[in-house]
């Protein structure tokens, strides 16, 4: 069990690492747009790629023996099970949105803080509210209640691990 | 029975016809009729909500108490917005009904969490159909007053139940 998940964990946050690059590479400018994906689609990536190193995170600490933790981690991989519903298959020209890497970063295992854990679930709820524009009607309901979801969880972390 | 969440589908007085013009509003908002129902219907469970709290803080004392009152102006206070969004869209805003059925009327503080939770709920559930709104503007009102009910039951009841507060059966 224990090196299934840590190699899942690899996977993960190596993913997230990747986002991360293109985030960088992409913000300020204007998308180049190599291929025609629909607004809802490129939402979609970036919520999954989110919620991806969210799980990773959560999953860190509940590996490295913080139990009280685990309930968090449930809902937010149940958060991106559905988003992955609404991802529809990547068509032949698509780029694959995360490559699998080879090896775990170092990232795989952050120094985390509870108050850092907290913040982190504000900032997640605060940024769902601005994630609606391109979204489907069905989409949109899924994303808001993802963020009030992520509300609670700001409030219900425990004080202490 | 009527609920908080659903209240909504019974109070006839809801039923406002997306578009009824009220007057030439300098404020005035491209209507969407999807839109003007599902406000209804938010304004609704703010309705039950300032009803039901108003009840709960009148059998409630001390700390509690106080919450509550928080919570019912807090009620108040998007009731009137969105009022003010249905009359900018052309709407009438529906009246409260003269009461709401509730599922308890609480005699000891843990029924009246019980019944704040469930009128949070409720409330949840409205504002998620709101979520779905064409205008984007009502979309994210909507989330930002999940968000707060959300929290809201939480700190009434330090449980967190679902993954997707709002949702029916919680997915």
């Amino acid at each position: 069990m224990r090196p299934r998940s840590l190699t899942r964990r690899a996977v993960l946050a190596g993913g997230a690492a990747a986002a991360a690059v293109t985030a960088c590479s992409t913000s300020g400018a204007p998308r180049p747009s190599p291929v025609t994906e629909q607004p809802e689609q490129v939402l979609l990536r970036t919520l999954i790629a989110d919620k991806e190193r969210t799980v990773a995170l959560y999953s860190s600490l509940v590996a490295a023996g913080h139990d009280t933790l685990a309930p968090f981690r449930d809902r937010h991989q149940a958060h991106l099970d559905e988003l992955r519903k609404h991802r529809r298959p990547a068509t032949s020209s698509a780029k694959p949105t995360t490559p699998a890497p080879s090896q775990p970063t170092p990232t795989a295992t952050p120094k985390m803080s509870l108050p850092k854990l907290r913040d982190l679930e504000r900032r997640s709820a605060a940024q769902r509210t601005r994630q609606l524009a391109d979204a489907s009607p069905a989409l949109a309901q899924l994303i808001a209640s993802i963020g009030a979801c992520e509300a609670a969880h700001a409030l219900a972390l425990p004080r202490s691990l | 029975m009527r609920t908080p969440g659903d209240a909504a589908v019974s109070a006839d007085a809801t039923r406002v016809p997306g578009d009824t013009v009220v007057s030439a509003d300098a404020a005035r908002v491209p209507a969407n009729a999807g839109d003007v129902e599902k406000l209804g219907k938010a304004l609704s469970a703010e309705h039950a909500a300032v009803f039901a709290y108003g009840l709960i803080g009148a059998r409630t004392t001390g700390a509690l108490r106080a919450r509550v009152t928080t919570a019912f102006d807090a009620h108040r206070a998007r009731r009137d917005q969105l009022r003010t969004l249905l009359t900018s869209r052309g709407a009438r805003p529906a009246e409260p009904a003269a009461s709401y059925a509730l599922p308890l009327i609480p005699s000891t503080a843990s029924q009246a969490i019980t019944l704040a939770v469930h009128v949070e709920t409720g409330v949840t559930a409205a504002y998620l159909e709101l979520a779905a709104a064409q205008d984007l503007t009502l979309r994210k009102y909507a989330a930002l007053a999940m968000q707060e009910s959300a929290g809201r039951s939480y700190a009434f009841q330090p449980k967190i139940t679902t993954a997707f507060p709002g949702m029916p059966g919680g997915a």
